[in-house]
């Protein structure tokens, strides 16, 4: 009855390239709303889908796949911010030129204002407008992949929507 | 939703629909897949080798049920009983506590622990908290429930005849002295 870690090598790849089909697309689209970058997203999507396929014996229910993908992007996410918090504070010490190449708010435009106040908000709300707004989900579901309350997600959403609101009606017109 | 949030929609999917992945799954995934399922049956090979060598080291514990990533030259955790009897996710409440009273009631039984699935992911998070990629991503229920029984002096855990019940997912074996082993240098 001892169980050993033998993988069906052939049938696990074949599970992991069809739900890669049927995940990979959102999935990328919530890790460019989290990064702003294209290839990092890309490369934040694949990171998941290796962690998923050695996991495979942990996760049962095939319907709960793509909330744990969702919720190891929002983790790898989380982990590049974190790095690149700190690589800038190293590069500003390190920088002597006092003046900085322009941040992108200098440049948006009054049709970017809405996409750029998204960008800006913080990480889970993001996730939330995200899961509410783009993909539709019941707060339920998406309570589920943060791992929190259906109070918690309200929450999230409420404060999202008002710094959406703020942001946009301070926009000039 | 009202006007703003249907304004939020809209902007949504003008700037993410464009944004799509490759459609077949990129080699470079498969390849790193398959190295770390590789890695995986390394260590589940090598819990076996030494189980039927009757070695004192076993990994089987090491990082719960085929998340070891363990290579050889690794430490690895035994637990401090002598079986552990992994339940299904289909086990009812009834089937379990049937099980729980049968083990309770084996002669050969000195003990028996029930752990849940939540007890069995904290217990999980302590032993590698300094390792949080091997938790940060579970989702809190993925460990399954089981029975940690230890046995009376002199029964041998291999022979134990574990009462039969359609509760059990799988049953592992120890022997040997607990704690974190490492292959000698």
């Amino acid at each position: 009855m001892v169980a050993g870690g033998r993988a069906a090598t052939a049938p696990a790849e074949s599970r992991l390239a069809s739900l890669y089909r049927a995940h990979a697309p959102d999935s990328v689209r919530l890790a460019y709303l989290l990064t702003g970058d294209r290839r990092a997203a890309e490369d934040l999507v694949q990171d998941a889908f290796v962690r998923l396929a050695s996991r495979f014996q942990d996760l049962r229910d095939p319907a709960r796949v793509g909330g744990y993908l969702y919720r190891t992007i929002l983790n790898l996410a989380r982990g590049r911010h974190r790095r690149r918090v700190v690589e800038r504070r190293y590069l500003s010490r390190r920088s002597t030129d006092a003046t900085s190449t322009p941040a992108p708010d200098d440049e948006i435009t009054n049709r970017d204002i809405l996409w750029h106040a998204i960008s800006s908000l913080p990480e889970r709300q993001r996730a939330v407008v995200f899961f509410r707004y783009y993909q539709d989900l019941p707060e339920r579901d998406v309570a589920e992949i943060l791992s929190c309350s259906v109070g918690a997600v309200k929450s999230l959403n409420l404060r999202a929507m008002k710094k959406l609101r703020e942001m946009v009606g301070g926009a000039p017109s | 939703m009202n006007g703003f949030e249907k304004q939020l929609a809209d902007e949504l999917h003008e700037r993410l629909d464009g944004v799509h992945s490759a459609m077949e799954l990129p080699p470079t995934v498969a390849r790193r897949a398959r190295r770390g399922r590789r890695l995986t049956a390394a260590a589940g090979m090598m819990t076996l080798v030494m189980l039927i060598g009757g070695g004192g080291w076993f990994g089987a514990a090491a990082l719960d049920r085929g998340t070891d990533v363990a290579a050889p030259g690794q430490c690895l955790y035994r637990p401090d009983h002598d079986l552990t009897i992994y339940l299904g996710d289909w086990a009812t409440k009834q089937m379990v506590d049937e099980l729980g009273t049968l083990l309770s009631g084996s002669e050969e039984v000195e003990e028996v622990t029930y752990v849940s699935k939540k007890r069995a992911f904290a217990e999980f998070k302590e032993r590698y908290k300094d390792q949080p990629e091997f938790y940060e991503d579970l989702p809190r229920d993925a460990l399954p429930a089981r029975f940690d029984v230890e046995l009376q002096d002199g029964v041998d855990p291999s022979e134990f005849a574990a009462v039969a019940s359609g509760a059990i997912e799988e049953v592992r074996f120890y022997g040997g002295p607990a704690g974190i082993l490492c292959p000698e240098e």
